[in-house]
C-alpha cells in the first residue's frame, strides 16, 4: 500500500499529519479519530493525557509515577503503556492497525485535581452567567471570571495536552517513508509517501466508520 | 505505485479556536467547526454523539498556538 499525503494545514501552517485513532484493546476503547504528526526527529510516540485517558489506558503504579517524575522535570511526568494504532487509507478503503509502546503524558494528582476543579467551576460559571442580563455588571463580572479560570485552565492543558507525535519506532511499520520538502516558503506543496509493510500491520479492516461505531455500541449494551 | 493523493482538510477559521478542542470532518471539502470546548472530556462525548448520529467519523484536534507540538512534547520525545 503506497501512500502519497501532502501536508495538512492546520491554523495555516503545512506539516506532516496522518489521520490516527489509538485504541486499548483490554477494554475494546477507542479514541476519536485525530491527526498526528509524523516526526522524523522524535524518538518516541507521544500521546497527551486526554486521548490515554479516554481509552482507559491503565494507570500508573506509585513506583512507575515515581520513576517517570525524576529528570523530566516540574510535575509533568509521562508513562509507557502498549495500545493499537489505526491508520486509515481512504485509497484502499482499509485501516491499518499496528502495536506500539506510546509515551502517554500523564500528570500527577495534584494537577489532575486542579484541572476538574477548573472544569466545574467553568460550567458553574456558564449555569450563572445564563441566568443574569447581557451586558450587566453581573453578566461581565462572570465574564471576567470565566475568562480567569479559562487561561488557568489553559496553562495546564498546554502541558498535558500536547500534539500527537508519530516518532521514528512508528516507522518500523512502514517498507518506507520519504518526505518531500523542497521550499520551506512553499510548505503547501510538501508531501510524503510512505507504503504500510505487508507483515506489521496486526490486523486489516474495512474503513467503514461504522466500524468503531458498532464496537462503542457493543460495548454500552454489555455495561 | 500510484499518483493518487490523501489529502485531509481542516477549517479554515482554526485560529478562532486557539487552546481548544474542536471537531470536525476531515474528508468534507471544507470543513465547519461542529464543536469547540476548553475541555477534553466534553469535547470527546460530543464527537461520540456526533459519531452516532451523522453515522461519520470526525476528527478531533486541540488547536495550539504553535500549531505543531509543543517543547514539552519534543523533549519527551527526544528523550533516550
Amino acid at each position: 500500500m503506497f501512500c502519497k499525503v501532502p501536508y495538512t494545514a492546520i491554523g495555516g501552517r503545512h506539516r506532516p499529519y496522518l489521520e490516527v485513532v489509538f485504541s486499548n484493546k483490554l477494554k475494546n476503547k477507542n479514541s476519536n479519530k485525530t491527526f498526528a504528526m509524523v516526526d522524523s526527529g522524535a524518538d518516541h510516540t507521544v500521546i497527551p493525557f486526554s486521548i490515554g485517558a479516554f481509552i482507559g489506558l491503565t494507570e500508573p503504579t506509585q513506583e512507575e509515577k515515581l520513576a517517570n517524575v525524576s529528570g523530566v522535570g516540574g510535575n509533568l511526568s509521562y508513562i509507557e503503556r502498549k495500545c493499537r494504532i489505526y491508520v486509515a487509507n481512504r485509497m484502499r478503503n482499509k485501516t491499518y492497525g499496528f502495536d506500539e509502546t506510546v509515551w502517554w503524558i500523564y500528570p500527577d494528582a495534584d494537577t489532575q485535581k486542579q484541572q476538574e476543579s477548573l472544569a466545574k467551576t467553568l460550567q458553574e460559571l456558564q449555569v450563572l452567567q445564563a441566568q443574569s442580563y447581557p451586558g450587566s455588571d453581573l453578566f461581565n463580572h462572570f465574564e471576567n471570571q470565566k475568562k480567569q479560570t479559562i487561561d488557568n485552565f489553559i496553562a495546564i492543558a498546554n502541558k498535558l495536552e500536547t500534539g500527537v507525535l508519530l516518532g521514528r519506532p512508528f516507522f518500523d511499520n512502514f517498507d518506507f517513508i520519504q518526505f518531500f520538502h523542497k521550499d520551506r516558503s512553499r510548505e503547501d506543496r510538501c508531501f510524503f509517501n510512505y507504503k504500510v509493510a505487508n507483515n506489521k500491520a496486526v490486523e486489516v479492516l474495512p474503513i467503514q466508520q461504522t466500524d468503531f461505531i458498532n464496537q462503542i455500541q457493543a460495548t454500552k449494551q454489555e455495561g | 505505485m500510484t499518483d493518487k493523493e490523501i489529502i485531509f482538510n481542516t477549517p479554515k477559521n482554526l485560529d478562532e479556536f486557539t487552546d481548544q478542542f474542536v471537531i470536525f470532518f476531515s474528508e468534507d471539502a471544507e470543513p465547519k467547526v461542529l464543536f469547540n470546548s476548553f475541555i477534553a472530556e466534553e469535547t470527546y462525548k460530543k464527537a461520540e454523539e456526533i459519531k452516532i448520529e451523522q453515522n461519520r467519523e470526525p476528527v478531533v484536534i486541540r488547536v495550539q498556538k504553535s500549531n505543531i507540538s509543543n517543547s514539552i512534547t519534543q523533549m519527551l520525545s527526544m528523550r533516550f
